[in-house]
């Protein structure tokens, strides 16, 4: 009879009592917790996939907001959303009137923009001149958002009346590159909200998630439908103000999944379950040459792609020893170009040319002075050849001796290395370059290995200035390159001092009171020859001094599915470029395709003027501007 | 004789709640350093997006860096930013942050709380059980064959890391064998609701990160377990029951109990840290949950929500330690009584 019983009594009972509460607790918490999910008791159906472009490339994380004054607005708001007066074609060189309908120049410093008078927010309110003078004003006195840093180059912005904005150049060097740009490119913003906004301070404009779409007021033909941290969807605004004008975009939906990463987005890519991409796709050729899907890029062939600004080793003046012209030299053509882009960029863009202009572009070709660079490197088309032999030649003539472990001296004595090339971690194609230039440069005697940090570490480096060799972007193409490149290598003025971070350009801190010179006249001439000119000159001295060594062109990630949707822009119909989903002036690429099944059809406005279209060539502009009086 | 076993008690919460409060404002500050002390621009990410769209400019990328700079405090000295943080977090503001700009740090975190919570308090609880189970069992029969396997196994199992292991799951089970999705808490593109069909997405894209879990979390139970036992084994009222010629499967029973002991208070703790995610699970399944939000925030040196975090996670460890010393006073007498002695 005793026994187990007193043994029961000691812990057992109480134990058990005490384990099963905290599991009772346990249990019904997860119950509680499970019904915590982020659900949206809202959801809408299924929005139908044959009237959605499904995009990706676009945003890797949860989208944030869609205002555009906060600095890190959400994908599609720029391109979908909020219109310009004008949009830029930089493959065709025109301006698109979007909510302009035309310009007037007054005189060399003055230009007036005429609004269109059907344009309206999507609450019904008319877009007028004073919202155009009002975004202005804010960007100003926030510091972000449309046309950020306009001041510098825009001395005023006027409402004329209620559809005429009138802008006026800054004098004296008026920089007629960056006036125009700001006056026809900035998106403009809804006054009527902004302003109840700026009552409550600019923190609360800044802040401004703008993400209900029934409160969302929008110039753009499409707006916010819904968003949650995975998913982004816009939704055609079916009575917009420009359906008389432009037609509506033909896509209902316009739908981005937040992928992991970049295999992932291109695995739905190649499955059809996304038609627009703007990714990076490792040897994207195959997809329609060896699986014969039905998957496009720009080109058919190599290049595949069209380029999205120039790409550059650059080399820090932080260290002294590698100022050196000639050492630059050397290193230009030890680079292995052809080879590193064949192996490690899939061909997806041809060398770039030393002359820093984009050779992809026809409209660009008229600013390289092909004869200079063909005296200077001794090839055909004026590019770099990749010549070890040439390269130690130049090297031992210059006198640096190798020393005992087959390492270079320069002249004075100074090791040449240890040196490190570096690209942020997980950049393939850019780690391998760094790999294969490293090799090269070792046989030419200089001790350099790669490294390969985090991003954020990377661009602290190569903000402050302090790095020995890295590769890097520059601004891209706009309407004013090949000038926007050179002032974003060489100008010293963009940067600050060794150690301070600055991202607006000039990473190496190339000093060079020439170039400067040079970069302010350009952008004051009208006169085109007398601008070759000046260009030459600078093209010259890039190519003397090599700040950067221009590698090859950054391609314009755009690829497309017809599986639901065709007649998307391509080389042999090539009606509207820059075409990637995110760039700010892709918006005219959802108006010409169509359908699968149906016949996509160009919109008949996507021609020149001269042709009866709307497009503006900027030669135009520039000629009215020339013809213009002083007063 | 009521007041003398409560004031001890009392004593000994108000001690432990002391600490905590200490130890909590110490943590804050190594919060704070940590990812400061990480090299890296913070700004990288929101910058360098704006060179994407085609729109960089000079201008704009001064105006903008530097309105980042105000609207981050990042200019000023450390000592402000430091103040500033403990002041506003002390508010329960956790700041702006800068990756997601302009959205709070908490609108960021709370959402994927739920997500961790529901991925690892039911694999931590049944890793718990089958493997206590597992291990009480092997050592009540101690040396014989069940507890050889048992053991082994559990030893291995404990030792794989756990992230090789999700590897291995998505490998054979979601890429070869193609039985369960490998990636994310539900088919990307899909609008959560609260569908049938959509909960089942959600519980096939649950089975793979908590098998990780379980499998891994299993083998260091059942061990610790199995050693408890042994120990109990040794005991007197064993030997005396066994004496007595109770039956084995009694005494397995009190054996089992009285070895659950420490393992629930070890339970009480992992459930603490739950809250912050299985940090490598979570980014290998790509599960959108406190870890990999914390990893997202990491790489790319998102002071504010790295700080918004550990904020969260290490109030949350507190408050189970704090709990577990509640218990442990409720249940063990010694130790209040033992407070008032000292």
């Amino acid at each position: 009879m005793y026994g187990p019983k007193p043994l029961k009594n000691l812990g057992g009972e109480g134990m058990k009592g005490l384990k099963s509460k905290f599991l009772v607790i346990l249990i019904s918490s997860f119950v509680l917790l499970s019904l915590l999910l982020p659900v949206n008791s809202t959801a809408q159906v299924a929005i139908p996939r044959d009237e959605t472009v499904y995009c990706i490339g676009g945003i890797w994380g949860p989208p944030t907001t869609w205002n555009p004054y906060a600095a890190n607005v959400t994908w599609g708001t720029d391109p979908f959303l909020f219109m310009p007066l004008f949009y830029y074609s930089n493959a065709k060189d025109v301006w698109l009137p979007a909510i302009g309908e035309g310009y007037k120049v007054i005189n060399k410093t003055t230009i007036q923009v005429k609004i269109r008078p059907q344009a309206k927010w999507s609450d019904g309110k008319p877009i007028t001149a004073h919202d155009v003078a009002y975004t202005f004003e804010l960007t100003k006195k926030i510091g972000t958002g449309p046309g950020a840093g306009w001041d510098a180059y825009v001395a005023s912005v006027r409402a004329v009346d209620a559809k005429t904005v009138e802008f006026k150049v800054k004098t004296p060097n008026p920089n007629y590159f960056s006036f125009l740009g700001y006056a026809l490119g900035t998106r403009v913003v809804p006054k009527h909200v902004y302003e109840e906004l700026e009552k409550k301070g600019t923190g609360a404009v800044r802040e401004f998630a703008n993400d209900d779409p029934a409160k969302q007021v929008v110039s753009g033909p499409y707006k916010l439908f819904f968003a949650d941290p995975n998913t982004v969807i816009y939704g055609r605004i079916d009575d917009w103000w420009g359906k008389d004008i432009f037609g509506l975009p033909k896509p209902k939906y316009i739908t981005h999944i937040v992928y992991k990463d970049n295999p992932s987005a291109n695995l739905a890519f190649e499955k059809g379950d996304a038609d627009w991409a703007s990714t990076f796709i490792p040897a994207v050729y195959e997809l329609w040459e060896k699986k014969g899907l039905p998957v496009r890029t720009w080109f058919k062939s190599k290049p595949y792609y069209m380029p999205d600004g120039v790409v550059f080793l650059y080399i820090s003046y932080f260290k002294k020893e590698l100022a050196d012209p000639t050492l630059r030299k050397a290193i230009a053509y030890a680079v292995p170009y052809v080879d590193m882009l064949e192996k490690a960029y899939f061909g997806y863009s041809p060398q770039a040319h030393p002359s820093y202009v984009i050779d992809v572009f026809e409209i660009y070709k008229q600013w390289i002075d092909y004869g200079y660079s063909k005296y200077l490197w001794g090839t055909k088309d004026g590019k770099v050849p990749t010549d070890l032999k040439k390269a130690n030649n130049i090297l031992d003539k210059a006198g640096y001796k190798k020393g005992p472990d087959g390492i270079r001296r320069t002249p004075d004595g100074k090791r040449l290395g240890p040196y490190t090339i570096e690209v942020p971690y997980g950049w393939t194609d850019w780690m391998m370059m760094c790999e294969m230039i490293a090799e090269n440069l070792r046989k030419i005697g200089i001790d350099i290995k790669t490294e390969f940090p985090d991003f954020t570490v990377w661009a602290e480096r190569m903000t402050t200035g302090r790095f020995d060799f890295i590769i890097s972007w520059d601004a891209g193409p706009g309407y004013d390159h090949p000038w926007n490149t050179y002032r974003f290598v060489t100008d010293i003025r963009l940067t600050l001092p060794f150690g301070q971070s600055s991202w607006s350009g000039n990473w190496t801190r190339y000093d060079n009171p020439e170039a400067i010179k040079l970069l302010d006249e350009i952008p004051a001439t009208l006169d085109v020859a007398r601008r070759k000119a000046l260009i030459s000159k600078l093209q010259r001295i890039v190519q003397r001094d090599l700040p950067g060594i221009p590698l090859f062109y950054g391609a314009h990630w755009y690829a497309y599915s017809e599986v639901k949707w065709v007649g998307w822009p391509r080389e042999e119909n090539a009606w509207w470029y820059p075409a990637a989903n995110w760039s700010a002036n892709s918006l005219p690429v959802l108006f010409g395709i169509a359908k699968k099944g149906e016949t996509p059809k160009v919109p008949a406005w996507l021609t020149t003027v001269d042709k009866g279209g709307v497009l503006i060539p900027t030669s135009l502009i520039w000629n009215d501007l020339m013809k213009a009086t002083t007063k | 004789m009521r007041d003398h076993t409560l004031n001890p008690f009392i004593k000994y919460l108000g001690r432990r709640f002391f600490f905590l409060l200490l130890t909590y404002f110490i943590a804050l500050t190594i919060v704070f350093i940590l990812p400061r002390a990480i090299p890296g621009n913070p700004l990288a990410s929101i910058l360098s997006r704006i060179f994407q769209t085609g729109q960089a400019n000079p201008e704009l990328l001064r105006s903008v860096e530097r309105t980042l700079m105000e609207e981050f405090g990042l200019g000023k000295p450390w000592f402000v930013q430091y103040v500033e943080f403990i002041t506003k977090a002390l508010r329960g503001d956790l700041g702006t942050s800068i990756s997601s700009y302009p959205k709070k740090t908490l609108e960021l975190i709370i959402p994927v709380i739920p997500w961790t919570l529901i991925l690892l308090i039911p694999s931590i609880l049944i890793a718990w059980i089958i493997g206590n189970t597992l291990g009480a069992f092997a050592g009540y029969r101690r040396g014989s064959l069940v507890d050889r396997i048992a053991l082994n196994t559990s030893l291995i199992i404990g030792q794989i890391p756990y992230y090789w292991l999700g590897m291995l799951l998505i490998f054979f089970l979601s890429v070869k064998l193609k039985i369960f999705p490998g990636q994310g808490g539900y088919t990307q593109g899909t609008i959560p609701n609260l569908s049938f069909s959509f909960l089942l997405d959600v519980l096939s894209h649950y089975i793979l990160p908590s098998l990780s879990i379980i499998i891994s979390a299993l083998g260091g139970w059942a061990i610790g377990t199995r050693m408890l036992v042994v120990n109990e084994l040794d005991s007197d009222y064993v030997s005396f029951s066994e004496h007595l010629g109770v039956k084995s499967k009694t005494i397995f029973g009190y054996v089992f109990r009285n070895s659950l002991l420490p393992q629930v208070t070890g339970l009480a703790l992992s459930l603490g840290g739950a809250l912050g995610g299985a940090l490598i699970t979570e980014i290998i399944f790509n599960y959108p949950g406190t870890g990999y939000l914390l990893f997202r925030a990491l790489s790319t040196l998102d002071y504010p929500l790295i700080q918004g975090i550990f904020v969260i996670l290490i109030a949350s460890i507190y408050l189970a330690n704090f709990f577990v010393d509640f218990i442990y006073a409720i249940i063990d007498p010694r130790i209040r009584l033992g407070q008032g002695e000292s």
